[in-house]
């Protein structure tokens, strides 16, 4: 942050708030992230950096999400959606859809989840650890669905593939579930 | 009446007065009710009344069959599969394989030795029988030297990529070399190449006879290499002009990563081979990230290659997109350091940026506040 602000660089300033922003949010600040997010969206230009503007939008349904605002984080979910879909920022678009439907899993409404994570791989055809990440919910859906096989073995193609490209949190995580189904079923 | 015309590429092809005769002859055979004509040929331009049926490739197990009929030292299938696989089930090639093998009374571990050492060099029997005079052949025959003086080295061309040369790109990829796609046409019709999907390709033995030794000998395939540079040399930017164009490196990065690891290992510290690539890491987080087997190489360039820090930060997004984040956090500390040596502010903060991401994703929040 200092250095651009010493090279007098509002872009990326905002770039670092709303860096700053995600980390804060997986630290647990809301409040924090929720002002840093804000101000990196006053620091951006009225018109150009749309991938900012986006990705800070994503972040809004991100914090909201967490503190338990749903119509407040699908509106910045939505509002993220349009612009990336109006570039089809594939990558994006695989995000917001995947923060959506974990943001229904949340609330069991298993079809509105199922519906986006269908959207959502079916834009990662192209990256394997996207697509992972997506089987990766899947499996929690299905778990809570009482779909025992399926979610075993849809998370056992994710850890296949987590595990492939060296994502070690990731294959951690897929690990414990696929661990905890197997206790729930003994 | 059957008559079996063998080869009659050797004939058919041949051009002028006596190539069109003996063409209406063979011709007027076929309309004779009485006669069955069997023509096999490697062009395709037989007549028209002909039925044409393509002859595949052998199956695993006629490839197979194909071998221990003439080979009958011993019976190791997996390595000889192994081979006959990457002879893509050639029936030439695995003829002469097996002769040469029979010949010689080599046994399979042998036999494994000395491909791995001479690929198909060694398909070279007795009798002058080799893949390379069939080859030869055919490159000497009328119709393949009416296609001009660029036939040979675009054939080293097609064979230098793995995944051979995207028929759409003919125009900007071979810019200078006139009727290009009538010249990739001609190809297929005398079966030295073949079409799979957007590519056109070859069989692994003829890929391996028309593969540069040393790909800098060859003019055409260097200029190739600098019309994929130039078309790579540009920032891609999601929400600049240009980031959709840039999804050609979709469907071409086998091609572009194998032109890397090609060039990067013979000249090791060029950088203008070197910036390229960092804009080739950059297409592929972009567009389509995966893992790269460049890294190595990267690493390898000395702390005071121009192009190391850039490298190892595209790198080190690469890795961030495929979830490996203590790899990305490794890399983009190494680029900062080197930055911060250089005093380049702006990519330190670029980095510093990049840094905090790394530590998030690995959940070390307060390291990346």
């Amino acid at each position: 942050m200092e250095v651009y602000e010493q090279l007098d660089d509002p872009v990326g300033q905002a770039e670092c708030l709303k860096t700053l922003a995600w980390t804060l949010h997986g630290d647990h600040q809301l409040g924090a992230a929720e002002e840093a997010v804000s101000r990196a969206i006053d620091l951006l230009p009225e018109k150009g950096n749309q991938l900012l503007v986006c990705q800070c939008h994503r972040v809004l349904g991100s914090i909201y999400r967490s503190k338990g605002k749903t119509e407040k984080s699908i509106h910045h979910y939505e509002t993220a959606l349009g612009i990336a879909s109006s570039f089809d920022w594939h990558d994006q678009l695989f995000w917001i859809r995947r923060s959506l439907a974990g943001l229904f899993f949340d609330q069991d409404r298993f079809d509105d989840a199922n519906a986006h994570l269908r959207h959502a791989r079916s834009l990662a055809i192209n990256n394997p650890y996207n697509l992972a990440r997506a089987m990766q919910l899947q499996a929690r859906i299905w778990d809570e669905q009482c779909k025992f096989e399926q979610a075993k073995s849809e998370a056992l193609r994710a850890a296949e593939v987590f595990e492939k490209h060296g994502a070690v949190r990731d294959l951690r995580r897929c690990r414990q579930f696929l661990e905890r189904i197997d206790s729930k079923r003994t | 009446m059957l008559i079996v015309l063998d080869n009659a590429e050797s004939i058919l092809g041949l051009q002028g007065t006596g190539g069109q005769e003996i063409y209406a002859v063979v011709e007027e055979l076929s309309r004779f009710s009485n006669i069955c004509l069997c023509i096999t040929s490697r062009i395709s331009t037989v007549p028209p009344d002909c039925e044409t049926l393509d002859v595949p490739t052998l199956s695993t197990e006629a490839a197979s069959d194909t071998f221990y009929r003439i080979y009958k030292h011993e019976k190791d299938s997996d390595p000889i599969n192994n081979i006959l696989e990457q002879l893509d089930f050639h029936p030439l090639s695995i003829t002469l394989l097996a002769t040469v093998a029979q010949h010689n009374k080599w046994n399979t571990s042998r036999l494994t030795r000395k491909w791995e050492r001479q690929r198909t060099g060694m398909l070279h029997a007795q009798h002058s029988k080799s893949l390379a005079a069939t080859i030869e052949l055919s490159l000497a025959s009328p119709t393949f030297q009416e296609l001009g003086p660029y036939a040979r080295a675009l054939l080293e061309v097609v064979a230098f990529f793995p995944q051979g040369v995207d028929e759409n790109n003919l125009g900007w990829l071979f810019p200078t070399i006139p009727n290009i796609t009538n010249i990739f046409d001609a190809f297929c019709v005398h079966s030295l190449t073949y079409r799979s999907n957007i590519f056109v390709t070859m069989l692994a033995p003829l890929r391996d006879y028309f593969c540069p030794q040393d790909p800098t000998s060859s003019p055409l395939l260097c200029t190739t290499r600098d019309h994929y540079f130039r078309r790579l040399s540009v920032d891609i930017y999601p929400d600049k002009p240009g980031y959709e164009e840039a999804r050609w490196i979709m469907s071409e990065d086998t091609n572009v990563e194998h032109l890397f690891n090609v060039f990067t290992s013979i000249d090791t510290k060029s950088r203008y081979i070197w910036d390229t690539c960092a804009y080739f890491l950059q297409h592929l987080h972009r567009h389509k990230p995966r893992l790269i087997t460049l890294g190595l190489g990267i690493e390898r360039l000395s702390d005071g290659h121009p192009s190391k820090p850039e490298c190892l930060y595209r790198l080190s997004q690469l890795f961030g997109s495929v979830g490996n984040y203590a790899e990305r956090k490794r890399l983009v500390s190494h680029a900062l350091k080197i930055w911060r040596e250089r005093r380049d502010d702006h990519q330190v903060a670029l980095v510093l940026e990049s840094l905090s991401d790394a530590n998030r994703m690995l959940g070390l929040c307060k390291e990346g506040i």
